[in-house]
């Protein structure tokens, strides 16, 4: 009996680890941002592996912390926002440990041939 | 446990193994006449029969026993195989043997040959010897593509973070891997020293210098021991980017180190610039 509980036991974190692993290894969050225009940004959420992510926050920091826009990706995991006067960068954060940040200086317009579909819908 | 290697307990199994064949051999005409010199009754033949197959069977109950179920069975059948292949080299040395008889109705049977028979014959030796090239060649380049331990390579780089020292090495030497949106990807491997690893709460890493406290990065995973991470790069990134790691102490102390890229990850940065280089307007 006792060792029979031991199996269970050392299946459960087999299966635990595994599931572990899936974790660690597929659900990194992943952010980028183009210029829509002069003016505008878009930034589009999602996981490393291609899920999508409406509803997750995002945040537009000021280099000094003070919090200047804050919002929710829409259906298409995408959020516009009007690009603020002051250096700020992007932090797209989805739970304890899990969080990109994109820097100004990343933010360009998406080079013609390679610009991606969900910069092209108004 | 004592004795990791368990010499005693392969030679018992290779010698019960050998015993049982033998007793197996004893049980057929062919090879009992061989050993024996002479045909034994047809009771001792089965007695040899049912003693092959439980010798045989209390090897593979010791090997079970002794190594578990799976290690058990895999070792069991190559102690079986050497102990096969013992016997069939060991008799046609066997000094006991009858006489050899004359044998016509061999003769018989090979003088009708067709004329395609050595050539079939040849082909399927040829193709046996290149199967069997074929499987070394493939274990052999299995084996060299196997990795040294990324912490273990002398590629590590051993640093300290406040009063930690850590090993620091790319889970693997390539281009980084890219994914969703094309954000190139970057997986890395953190250990700490054996008396730091209890002290320390939560490690975290990033390209570029955090901005604030709540931007400090993707924070490791797994087993303490062996912390990974997979990080996105910034299409910034290059030579003298930094990658910085925040570590928590269960103090709730905080203290921070830098790596540079082109000492962690060469062939990312290498990478980087062929990126920029082609993507460069014209």
């Amino acid at each position: 009996m006792h060792r029979t509980e031991q199996m269970n036991a050392r299946w459960l974190l087999v299966f635990g680890l595994a599931l572990g692993y899936a974790t660690v290894f597929a659900h990194e969050p992943v952010a980028r941002c183009f210029l829509l225009d002069e003016v505008t940004v878009r930034c589009r959420g999602a996981t490393n592996d291609g899920d999508e992510m409406p509803g997750s926050r995002m945040e537009v920091i000021a280099l000094d912390g003070t919090l200047l826009l804050g919002g929710k990706l829409g259906a298409d995991s995408t959020w516009t926002f009007n690009k603020p006067g002051q250096p700020f960068y992007v932090l797209f954060d989805i739970g304890p440990g899990l969080q990109v940040t994109v820097e100004q200086e990343e933010i360009t317009a998406p080079s013609r041939g390679r610009m991606p579909q969900w910069m092209r819908t108004p | 446990m004592s004795d990791p290697l368990q010499t005693g307990t392969h030679m018992g199994i290779l010698a019960v193994s050998c015993a049982g064949l033998f007793a197996l051999a004893l049980a057929t005409e062919r090879h009992a006449e061989h050993l024996l010199g002479r045909l034994p009754a047809p009771r001792w033949r089965m007695l040899a029969r049912i003693a092959g197959w439980m010798l045989l069977a209390v090897s593979l109950a010791w090997a079970i026993d002794a190594l578990g179920t799976g290690i058990g069975i895999t070792l069991w059948l190559g102690w079986l195989t050497i102990a096969a292949l013992t016997w069939v080299f060991t008799f046609p040395q066997w000094p006991w043997q009858p006489p050899a008889r004359a044998r016509p109705v061999r003769q018989a049977i090979a003088s009708p040959l067709l004329p395609g028979g050595v050539e079939a014959a040849r082909t399927r030796r040829v193709f046996a010897a290149s199967m069997l090239f074929l499987s070394i060649a493939g274990f052999s380049l299995a084996l060299a593509r196997v990795e040294v331990q990324a912490l273990r390579s002398p590629d590590a780089i051993q640093g300290t973070v406040g009063p930690w020292s850590f090993t620091f090495a790319e889970a693997d030497r390539g281009v980084p891997e890219v994914m969703e949106m094309d954000v190139p990807m970057k997986e890395y491997l953190l250990r700490f020293c054996e008396t730091c690893d209890s002290e320390i709460r939560q490690a975290y890493l990033k390209v570029n210098k955090p901005r604030s406290k709540r931007a400090i990065g993707m924070a490791f995973m797994g087993q303490s021991w062996e912390r990974r991470i997979e990080i996105s790069l910034p299409s910034t990134t290059g030579a003298e980017s930094e990658l910085w790691l925040t570590v928590v102490g269960k103090d709730d102390t905080l203290h921070q180190t830098t790596l540079r890229m082109d000492q962690t990850s060469p062939a990312t940065v290498a990478w980087f610039d062929k990126q920029r280089k082609s993507h460069a307007p014209h």
